[in-house]
């Protein structure tokens, strides 16, 4: 049971149970679906933003605990930061999971799944799904760019 | 008295200090070795290998020798009326494709249709998939009955000039249900269509009889009788040798070739291009004794057994959903958790060393028509035994307290 213990941190079950941000409607300006092919995780995640910064973000879909909890702390890690500092920190997390290091602070959570490789997917999962809404913030920006420089 | 196996000890993986106290009962998706097939398989590479149907020295020779003397006792444990009959593939999924492209696909056309079932594996649902979305014809889904089991009224009224195949498994590798494939050949052979049986989950724990059976082809993987990462055969009834084309081209399958033209070997050697797998087909034969060596009438009273009082075991558990049928003979259940997520389970099983598949199990047409994503799936092999089903059911019961969240999965 040690192994069990330290994959389902009572912090890491604790998102699973109560999820923040899960099926929270949201006036949404981004959103983005992916899915776990391994699995059939699947996840919906939407953000209202402003200026660039992140003013609210939920997800809902049918997923297993790990992936849930892990967008658990994606939305209280996320709300607030701008989208720019939210894609450093998307790659940073995924770096680090990948490489088996350490995230610290509220994202500590999340260690206890690395010694897991094949349930890294199912953590990924929700911030892959982020960056996706990035792209799309950045895509928006440089068509807004070019409008102007065409204009 | 307690369901104990009699040939557990013939796996040298339980008494491994690698993964101890190991509960697999995950033998749908691979059988576990017995050392009789390792052993073998050392001796046979070790010893005795060489390049089959190739050399002229002696070393190739006895090769060829064993070779054929495999093929030979593996048509009999399927009762196939001449080792000529059998093709060695790498294994089910092969043998369904060799089959598609190169029995089907140079006849078929947008006239045509092909009958698969609801509860078809990937291997025995794509080929066909492709083929009828490439040429225009229609794939015909069989429904289910209340049973789970294919519906035969569907099936029959299904079928017209126009069928080219009927492709089912013999046992669903989701269900557990045993598919009346004699009748479903009867009906066939009426309407003068031929059928493709997987075999994939019947080959190991039940008596197969091609000819009494009355099919036209049917295919199985050596890995899920015992055999380990072996190879796998295709039966072929005679009558359709030369209808097929070879589908792998190369060494092995030719009478002349010229700068211009090719002229292939008749018979379904044709079907065996390049060099044979050896090793793996020393491990299929080596299984095959093994499994000769026990009464299948033993196997299959042990793992009804079993497989009873795994169902029983299950109904007792009220945030467990059975998806197989209550009455299902076969030696695989599949189930859902209330508000637990299938790969959830298999991690909290896994630290408790024990090991069973999840997810769609290369089944989503059927995940699809039952209304679930994925499942969990529990299949007992020859050498499982009650203390692994007691076990997976305290685990069941302790993962349900620690992850249910009330949150539906299906």
């Amino acid at each position: 049971m040690n192994e069990l213990n330290k994959m389902y941190q009572s912090e890491l079950l604790k998102h699973h149970q109560a999820p923040i941000g899960f099926n929270q409607t949201i006036n949404a300006t981004f959103q983005a679906f992916d899915e776990n092919a391994f699995c059939g995780d699947e996840i919906n995640v939407a953000v209202k933003c402003h200026n660039g910064e992140i003013e609210q973000i939920a997800f809902n879909g049918d997923s297993c605990a790990i992936c849930r909890a892990s967008a658990s702390i994606m939305c209280q890690y996320m709300q607030n930061l701008t989208l720019i500092k939210a894609n450093i920190t998307i790659r940073h997390i995924v770096k680090t999971l990948t490489a088996k290091g350490d995230l610290h602070g509220a994202l500590t959570p999340l260690n206890g799944i690395m010694q897991y490789p094949v349930r890294l997917q199912c953590a990924l999962l929700p911030w892959n799904t982020l960056a996706n809404i990035v792209q799309q913030y950045e895509c928006k920006i440089e068509e807004t760019a070019s409008c102007k420089k065409i204009g | 008295m307690k369901i104990i196996s009699p040939w557990k000890k013939d796996f040298p993986i339980f008494s491994s200090t690698i993964h101890q106290n190991l509960h697999y009962l995950d033998s749908a998706a691979t059988c576990l070795v017995p050392k009789i097939v390792a052993e073998y398989s050392y001796h046979y590479l070790t010893q005795e290998h060489a390049n089959s149907h190739r050399g002229i020295y002696q070393l190739s020779h006895n090769a060829t020798l064993k070779v054929e003397q495999a093929r030979a006792l593996i048509s009999d444990f399927i009762k196939a009326n001449s080792p000529k009959e059998l093709v060695f593939c790498s294994g089910t999924t092969d043998g369904i494709n060799i089959v598609a492209n190169g029995f089907i696909k140079p006849k078929i056309n947008a006239n045509h249709n092909i009958i698969i079932s609801q509860a078809e594996h990937h291997a025995n649902f794509l080929p066909w998939q492709m083929l009828c979305n490439k040429t225009g014809a229609e794939l015909r889904i069989i429904r289910l009955n209340k049973k789970h089991s294919i519906d035969l009224e569907h099936l029959t009224s299904s079928i017209d000039t126009n069928t080219l195949l009927i492709a089912v498994n013999h046992i669903s590798n989701v269900l557990g249900t045993i598919n009346p494939i004699k009748k479903i050949c009867d009906i066939a052979k009426k309407n003068n269509v031929p059928v493709l049986i997987d075999g994939a989950q019947a080959i190991a724990h039940h008596e197969i009889d091609v000819s009494d059976i009355g099919c036209d082809f049917y295919t199985f993987s050596g890995h899920k009788m015992y055999a380990g990462s072996s190879c796998g055969g295709l039966y072929i009834d005679k009558k359709h040798h030369e209808n097929f084309i070879p589908v792998m081209l190369g060494g092995g399958i030719v009478d002349k070739v010229t700068n211009e033209e090719t002229r292939y070997i008749k018979g379904i050697e044709k079907l065996e291009a390049g060099t044979l797998n050896t090793c793996g087909i020393m491990c299929l034969s080596a299984a095959t004794t093994y499994l000769n060596g026990i009464d299948k009438k033993e196997i299959q009273r042990y793992l009804k057994q079993a497989s009873s009082y795994l169902v029983n075991q299950l109904n007792q558990l009220s945030f467990i959903k059975l998806i197989s049928p209550n009455n299902v003979t076969s030696s695989l259940v599949s189930f859902t958790m209330n508000g637990v997520h299938s790969h959830d389970v298999a991690s909290i099983l896994d630290s408790n060393n024990i090991a069973v598949r999840v997810g769609h199990h290369c089944a989503q047409p059927l995940h699809q028509y039952l209304g679930i994503k994925n499942s969990v799936r529990v299949s007992l092999g020859i050498y499982s035994q009650q203390e692994d089903i007691d076990k997976l059911v305290s685990a069941l019961v302790a993962c349900h307290e620690m992850l249910s969240t009330g949150i539906c999965h299906e």
